[in-house]
């Protein structure tokens, strides 16, 4: 009873080393400002496709909401700048942070740039490709605590069955989808996923709703 | 004792995994993929506004409303002029999530102001009016 014990701890032990991703020198800015809240401002678009930012926005409560995040309603947020005249999310990123989280009440602002978000296409296969940079800075400080980026790429397997002819039809046919219309936003999710918690990595830190972990 | 203690790593293992993976905080119910459709289709308000009480009925339901969310189907509410329940999940919102307080309060200011003004008669939703008529409210809120 007693080893079980023990190795029930030890299961949760390595659990717990599982779960545990922080690497103390590149958070300590972001431990030291521990914002409660995060106001996630209209993404900037640095690719040539116009509908990315939004697609990008709507990806972004989830992943921060569920590292423990009070998370400002995205939509509301976007409508909110709109209304005042600040339509230009380029605009809303070289304003001040410090007045910019005051208008909403928010520890810190999420400031993310679209970098990739196309599809090369080749004869039989295209490469879609979503990449983006991610920076938080502090309400008090107006100082960057964390930054990130990730880039992730999909292309679409071409060994379905045992090549010749059939695989070559396939893969014509998968290229024409994606051509048709590329799925970005799986690749949206993994790279915030890869950005905002990466195994073990650069990650932000969990917020104050986060399930506490004892030791 | 050791019962007890074997109990209590069982469930620590237990409360760590679900951290992990499989299970999330909070009850999401597709929130990121109608908010999605909403930017595709921005013309489908309506389709949007019930995708929204979907999801704000079905999380509370649960007890487990995402963070923002009550205040998301606040702001439609109030945008389609319907004052005195965009009120209501405003205030919603910041007895739920302290954090959302200040602007909350902000957003209560408005549509109660609003509700004041002796305006002409309520825009229905989705009315040309009603898109118009909010700048000057949100910018209230921005002061």
């Amino acid at each position: 009873m007693k080893r079980f014990a023990l190795f029930v701890s030890l299961l949760g032990a390595i659990i717990l080393s599982s779960c545990a991703h922080e690497e103390p020198s590149r958070q300590e800015k972001f431990l030291a400002a521990a914002p409660r809240s995060i106001l996630v401002v209209p993404v900037v678009n640095k690719s040539v496709d116009v509908t990315a930012a939004d697609y990008m926005l709507s990806t972004v409560s989830f992943p921060l909401a569920e590292h423990g995040f009070y998370v400002f309603p995205v939509n509301l947020v976007k409508r909110m700048l709109e209304d005042d005249g600040l339509a230009d999310s380029s605009l809303v990123h070289s304003s001040s942070t410090t007045k910019l989280a005051a208008l909403f009440g928010a520890d810190a602002v999420l400031y993310i740039t679209i970098e990739r978000w196309d599809a090369k296409y080749a004869v039989i296969s295209t490469t879609v490709t979503v990449g983006a940079s991610y920076e938080i800075r502090d309400a008090k400080t107006n100082s960057v605590i964390w930054k990130n980026k990730a880039e992730v790429t999909y292309q679409p397997n071409n060994n379905s069955g045992g090549g010749g002819i059939g695989s070559l039809v396939s893969a014509v046919v998968s290229a024409a989808v994606a051509k048709a219309a590329p799925d970005y936003m799986p690749l949206a999710r993994q790279a915030n996923n890869q950005a905002l918690h990466p195994y073990p990595g650069n990650g932000i830190p969990p917020g104050p709703y986060a399930p506490k972990v004892e030791k | 004792m050791k019962t007890a203690l074997a109990c209590l790593s069982s469930a620590i293992c237990v409360s760590m995994l679900a951290g992990c993976g499989g299970h999330t905080l909070y009850e999401w119910r597709g929130y990121d993929s109608k908010l999605y459709e909403h930017y595709k289709n921005p013309a489908e308000q309506a389709k949007f506004h019930e995708d929204m009480k979907e999801v704000v009925m079905r999380a509370e339901a649960e007890g487990r409303v995402p963070p923002g969310i009550y205040a998301e189907y606040g702001f439609l509410l109030l945008e389609e002029g319907n004052r005195a329940a965009a009120v209501q999940y405003f205030q919603k919102e910041a007895a739920r999530w302290p954090e959302s307080r200040v602007l909350m309060e902000k957003l209560i200011a408005v549509a109660e102001n609003r509700v004041k003004k002796p305006a002409g008669p309520a825009q229905p939703a989705g009315a040309p009016g009603a898109a118009t008529a909010q700048p000057a409210g949100s910018q209230e809120a921005m002061r």
